[in-house]
């Protein structure tokens, strides 16, 4: 038994070592998680949920202003919803006409009169509405104003008021939250592309006859193949974590060793089903390119990306099928203090897809040793 | 040029042998793909639990409000929420577990205060471990409000909206406008510098240099054969798109190909120049979908940039945007294909024409002096 774990040891240190000395292996590992991780951090982190808005403000009156002052005031958890940038028509316009603004709002100066007189003032909107997406969220940021107002302004035309609740005392940011799937994402890709290049290069190198004919036990093999992927991914995603925390905030959470176990293990899980892509493809062309697409299709389709319970009624429904959906979620939970009931299953989950994923490779490893 | 033919036959040929490289230009549009699916529904309709603990007329209007479409100018838009239950301790169980992002009450004696002319409070709490679905949930509800007041109440203030375009485009089809620009761009980096890549990696190009072929039909016949794998993937992209999300570009044919035939060949340039430059398969690919995925994101793809760029580092980066030629591949994409308006897109094809010259013609140099010396095989 103590020599099957001196020849892991000695076969993970050569392996260990070539990831060393291989800068593009390591590049292969990290480039997909830092890509999404630095793209996270410019598109979705930068301006919060403030959006560059055009208000042209012709009303003086005490009622106009003070819509005015609820539109600039009002906010998410965040940040404000509106960043007014141009409060001159011709501009505001004009901007908007160039998408420069997504919109313009316009209070007209009858707006006291017509509320004096009991009448209805028309606040004028003007889009540029090439993605419903943003269109709606524009739409919906002056509804909270308009229910706001109503509701100060005339509160028996507002009977039904929206109190507003948070699990957490703070929001996580969504770039916060995106940082902690990325680094799921990187323990999760990290083990599978380490592990099958690993694995198919002693045959892309013509180095796997040496290797199955050496005295040694096929589990031994294995066993140093998921060591060193292991710790590849691992130091990978530390790193990852490290820039999550200077870019986007990212902290370890109230249970860090639950963390580190549920890290371990995920990595061993995906190292081991790295390693039987390898043994079964032979072939790193193969090997790399599935290994970054089970990845990145995982990171949007399981949790990754958002929860999953704000997905679409089937990624739902498919959801508790894939394993590194239990990955995502139960990361996330660690990560920002909620409950994690699904943390037991997901330990459960990776250790079998571990000794699984290890039992495969020892299978092919045999049977292609039995061929010399 | 015969020889460009024959060559690009032989690559060709491999590609029908070796289909796999063909996927490889098609795997990042297909993951986009299947994102883009996932966002646009995920980000429109968003799940919520209710925990309805009053019966009446009053939690039934509601109930409807928060379930009926949007209307009007908002019609294009998906509904707001899909209520997974209204069953008060299922709604409560998968709050708790992590399994309803939102939890909305209607709280006992709803039916009774509003029946009674009292104003009643509608609590909304939101798991809050991402702010853009905090705050999506919030607004959400804060429509649904102002929708009910202003049926039992009447409205106090009305709103009268214009936009640039006489209907809103769907989320789904700018995505699948960018897709299809980005199948190009993406296909013509991968597919050519797959196929010059190849030669140094398979050990062929000492081959192909000792060949009686001039410097200029090999370089021709990577170009071809980048090119019209492009448009076989771009192709295959495109018909994913129709067959799946029934897109159909409002734009005319001929400008449409013309765009995307520009954006291609700026793509095969760049290829070119990133195969000789590593002579490499995989780590070809890899730089491929880096540049594919910035210049996607920065170019406006996923969503218009212009629009909320004010200040700081977004604005440098919107500004640092104007100067990548996919840009103007995916603001021509847009316009053309979702609007079927051609507003700037002079522009964008001369952009886009001049670099894609620039680029082929700098492959081009670099491919022949490349081939000009002494091939060194690399060992993978």
């Amino acid at each position: 038994m103590l020599r099957l774990f001196e020849a892991a040891w000695f076969l993970a240190r050569k392996d260990l070592l070539r990831w060393w000395r291989n800068p593009l292996s390591i590049v292969a590992g990290s480039l997909a998680p830092l890509v999404m991780l630095i793209i996270s951090t410019v598109v979705f982190g930068i301006a919060g949920d403030a959006w560059p808005t055009g208000l042209v403000v012709e009303s003086d009156g005490p009622a106009a202003r003070r819509f005015v002052t609820i539109l600039r005031e009002s906010r998410s958890n965040i940040t404000p919803y509106f960043n007014i940038v141009e409060t001159d028509p011709g501009r505001a316009f004009d901007l908007a006409r160039t998408g420069r603004l997504l919109m313009v709002i316009r209070i007209p100066a009858d707006f006291d009169a017509r509320l004096a007189a009991g009448q209805e003032p028309v606040i004028q909107t003007y889009q540029y509405n090439v993605n419903s997406d943003m269109s709606k969220n524009t739409r919906l940021r002056l509804d909270h104003v308009l229910q706001q107002f109503t509701a100060e302004m005339a509160p028996d035309r507002a009977p039904l008021r929206v109190e507003h609740l948070t699990r957490l005392p703070d929001d996580v940011w969504r770039r916060t939250f995106i940082a902690g799937g990325v680094f799921a994402f990187a323990l999760l890709v990290g083990g599978m592309l380490y592990t099958s290049t690993a694995a198919a290069s002693e045959w892309t190198d013509s180095t796997v006859k040496e290797l199955l004919l050496a005295p040694v036990h096929p589990a031994a093999i294995v066993l140093g193949k998921l060591l060193a992927g292991t710790v590849e991914t691992l130091l990978t995603a530390a790193a990852i974590f490290g820039l999550g925390s200077l870019l986007m905030d990212l902290r370890p959470g109230p249970h860090p060793w639950l963390l580190v176990g549920l890290s371990l293990l995920v990595a061993l899980g995906s190292a081991a089903v790295g390693g039987v892509l390898g043994v079964w493809s032979q072939n790193i062309r193969l090997a790399h390119p599935v290994s970054i697409v089970l990845g990145v299709g995982f990171f949007f389709a399981a949790g990754g990306f958002t929860s999953v319970a704000t997905m679409p009624t089937a990624t739902r429904a498919l959801a508790p099928y894939l394993p590194p959906s239990w990955a995502f979620e139960s990361v996330q939970a660690l990560l920002h203090g909620l409950p994690a009931p699904g943390l037991s299953t997901a330990l459960l989950l990776f250790a079998a897809i571990a000794t699984a994923g290890g039992g495969l490779m020892a299978l092919r490893l045999g049977r292609a040793t039995n061929r010399w | 040029m015969r020889a460009a033919i024959h060559l690009a036959r032989k690559d060709l040929t491999l590609l029908l042998r070796e289909p796999f490289y063909l996927v490889m230009s098609l795997i990042l549009p297909l993951v986009f793909f299947l994102f883009f699916a996932l966002i646009s529904e995920g980000s429109a309709t968003q799940p919520v639990a209710i925990a309805r603990e009053s019966a009446g007329p009053w939690s039934d209007k509601l109930l409807e409000i928060i379930r009926q479409p949007p209307e009007g100018r908002r019609r294009l838009e998906a509904p707001y929420w899909e209520v997974v239950t209204t069953d008060p301790e299922t709604a409560r169980r998968l709050y708790a577990e992590n399994r309803a992002m939102g939890l909305i009450t209607i709280p006992p004696g709803f039916d009774a205060a509003l029946a009674a002319g009292q104003p009643v409070r509608l609590p909304i709490a939101v798991n809050n471990i991402n702010s853009d679905y905090t705050k999506n949930l919030w607004l959400r509800v804060d429509h649904n409000a102002l929708t009910f007041n202003q049926e039992v109440s009447g409205a106090l203030v009305q709103v009268q909206e214009e936009a640039w375009l006489p209907h809103d485009v769907p989320m789904m089809s700018y995505m699948m406008a960018s897709l299809v620009a980005f199948a190009f761009l993406y296909g013509g980096m991968v597919n050519t510098a797959v196929a010059v890549a190849r030669e140094w990696e398979d050990g062929t190009v000492k081959e192909l240099l000792l060949s009686p072929y001039g410097h200029g039909g090999v370089v021709g016949g990577k170009m071809i054969v980048g090119l019209l794998e492009t448009f076989l993937s771009g192709a295959i992209v495109y018909g994913a798109t129709y067959l799946v999300k029934g897109f159909v570009p409002a734009g005319e044919l001929g400008p449409i190909l013309l765009l995307l035939t520009l954006t291609a060949l700026v793509g095969v340039g760049l290829g070119a120049l990133i195969g000789v430059w590593l002579r490499q398969v995989m780590p070809a690919v890899q730089i491929a979908m880096v540049l594919g995925l910035i210049s996607f994101i920065l170019g406006s793809g996923l969503s218009p940039m212009s629009g909320v760029a004010w200040g700081g580092v977004s604005e440098a980066l919107w500004r640092f945007s104007l100067a990548l030629p996919p840009t103007y591949a995916y603001h021509g994409a847009h316009l053309l294909m979702n609007a079927g308006l051609s507003n700037g897109l002079a522009t964008d094809l001369l952009v886009l024409g001049g670099s894609g010259g620039l680029a082929v013609g700098a492959a081009t140099w670099s491919l022949a002096r490349a081939f000009s010396r002494a091939p060194k095989a690399v060992k993978v």
